[in-house]
């Protein structure tokens, strides 16, 4: 499985650490305010776990070390795309298995790396 | 009937060239109606029904499969049978399904080969020999056994282990000598058999496509085959509960993943327990074909493909190679992968929902082979009596959001972490 990180290009799978599904944003913290429950339990452990186009967290361990979001397929497992992560949750979100321009994917990128 | 595998049999059938066998369950049609319906019959379904007839009393039971029974992850694992456990949630439950291993072949008169040919698992620092210390009398508090080996105790119990290696030197191990391994698929065929004599519909190819729910209560299922209607409805089906779950507008805390195992051609006995390499997760074992079969950790992203990736075969091949250097003549046979239902903190999950007769069983994660007479013996003690007996009963669905996980590696209680 190769992945394509939006700062190093496309990589071989073993150079990452998949960090799960990307399916809600981090609730806020709220200052002193008491922390939302029910937004931490959707965060942290409710899962839609779809068998279709998925978003997930990937940690490039050993290359750049930039936390990406993958769009992925988990019945097929195609790769159709990547976002960093900081930018994912900005509201032009890509929807799930539309391919994302600005990623490189196995046509675009320039050579394997 | 219980000998109708028995010698005698099998002499006369050979005689007359095995024409007399009869198929060891019926094919029934759906009925409109039952008591309890399990979607799902892999292990768990199965031994369910065969408790809620056996302890229960509980006969007009269907059990709807939408594929083969036993064609799920129960006829996909490395088998391996053990209560090794550290927290009072999972040793109590897992002691108590090993107790019924002990006596299951009996029980179904069924031969499931459970083989108590112990595990070891091998420690490789001081901490890891406290840590095993710790776990070992935690097990002999809740009444399972272990015992704690030192490395010339693996040398005699395990001898190809490689005890001097450099990188990962072997310590120690601890072992639980009532553990060991046993033929999963007969395991689900007895089940089968067990449970279609008692009266239950084991019915295949039906799928379950929607749950009905009625002003907060279960009132049946929509499948293939046609709506039925229950009362009650057990969910048991492993990677796929959070598929079924949304039929039933259920968030729940699963996140499915691939793993994969491994067998290689038959060879001469050369290890006779289970043993875990504490340096890097992996397990091996032989099987009575000769076979090794062995496997190591999840490959790590989401997954609905019952096939897993290259880089987690090199790694396996590498693992099996440090810990038990001979492998590295031996060939591989076969690979393939099932899909685990990863809960939050790596602990199963069996409970009422928030749906009246709704009732889950989810969360096995890579374990949950050695849970399936436990499991079906505490999940139909769930259902007949609407409520959890001891074994099961810090085995919530809202443990999550309370914080009384069961967190077994003391890693925290999320799904990247396990
Ligand atoms: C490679 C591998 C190695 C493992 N090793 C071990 C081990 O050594 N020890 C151990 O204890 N555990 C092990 N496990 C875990 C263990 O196999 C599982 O936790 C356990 O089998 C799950 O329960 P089950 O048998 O009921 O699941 P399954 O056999 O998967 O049963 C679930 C059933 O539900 C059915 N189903 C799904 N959706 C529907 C629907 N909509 N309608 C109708 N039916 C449906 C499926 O077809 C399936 O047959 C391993 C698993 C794998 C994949
Ligand atoms: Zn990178």
């Amino acid at each position: 499985m190769l992945i394509p990180c939006p700062h190093c290009g496309l990589r071989p799978s073993e150079e990452f650490v998949p960090k799960g599904l990307a399916e809600a944003p981090r609730p806020a913290l709220g200052g002193r305010a008491k922390p939302d429950g029910p937004a931490w339990q959707n965060y942290l452990h409710l899962r839609d776990n779809v068998a279709d186009h998925s978003h997930e967290y990937f940690h490039h361990a050993l290359g750049c070390r930039s936390w990406i979001v993958v769009h992925r397929h988990t019945l097929t497992h195609e790769v159709t795309g990547a976002t960093m992560a900081a930018d994912f949750w900005k509201a032009d979100k890509p929807a799930k298995g539309a391919k994302d321009a600005k990623s490189p994917t196995a046509e675009t990128a320039e050579d394997g790396q | 009937m219980a000998d109708q595998y028995g010698f005698w049999r099998l002499l006369a059938e050979g005689l007359r060239g095995h024409t007399g066998w009869k198929p060891a369950w019926r094919d029934p049609e759906p009925k409109a109606e039952y008591d309890v319906i399990i979607i799902g019959g892999g292990g768990h379904g199965l031994s369910t029904a065969y408790y809620l007839a056996k302890n229960h009393g509980i006969t007009n039971v269907a059990v709807l499969e939408k594929g083969y029974l036993g064609g799920g992850n129960v006829g996909r694992n490395t088998t391996i049978v053990r209560s090794n456990y550290l927290h009072t949630g999972n040793v109590l439950f897992y002691e108590k399904s090993l107790q019924l291993w002990e006596g299951l072949s009996n029980d179904l008169g069924y031969n499931v080969m459970f083989s108590p040919r112990s595990i070891i698992n091998v420690f490789h620092s001081d901490s890891a020999r406290d840590a095993d210390t710790r776990r070992g009398n935690q097990m002999i508090l809740h009444g399972a056994d272990a015992v704690l080996l030192n490395r010339e105790g693996i040398r005699r119990e395990a001898p190809l282990v490689d005890v001097d290696n450099p990188r990962f030197p072997v310590y120690g191990g601890l072992k639980q000598t009532r553990a060991g391994s046993a033929r999963h698929d007969a395991v689900a065929w007895g089940f089968a058999r067990g449970a279609d004599r008692r009266g239950v519909d084991l019915i295949q190819n039906c799928e379950v496509t929607g749950i009905d729910v009625r002003n907060g209560c279960v009132v049946g299922v929509q499948t293939n085959r046609g709506p039925i209607r229950a009362k009650k409805v057990g969910m048991a089906v492993a990677g796929n509960t959070s598929r079924v779950g949304k039929l039933a507008g259920l968030p729940l805390p699963i996140e499915s993943h691939v793993l994969q195992a491994f067998v290689s051609e038959g060879l001469k006995p050369m290890l006779h327990n289970v043993i875990t390499f504490g340096a890097g997760h992996f397990y091996i074992s032989q099987s009575d074909k000769g076979g090794l079969v062995f496997g190591a950790s999840l490959d790590g992203y989401n997954s609905y493909a019952q096939r897993g990736n290259l880089p987690r075969v090199e790694h396996v091949m590498e693992a099996a190679v440090s810990f038990v250097p001979a492998v590295s003549k031996v060939r591989m046979l076969r690979s393939w992968g099932g899909v685990m239902d990863m809960s939050p903190d790596g602990s199963p999950i069996i409970d009422k929902t928030p749906i009246e007769g709704l009732y889950l069983n989810a969360g096995w994660c890579y374990g949950g082979f050695k849970a399936t007479p436990g499991s079906g013996w505490c999940f139909s003690h769930l259902i007949a009596n609407d409520s959890p007996n001891h074994h099961i009963e810090q085995m919530r669905l809202d443990r999550f959001e309370t914080g009384y996980v069961i967190d077994e590696l003391g890693a925290g209680a999320q799904h990247n972490l396990h």
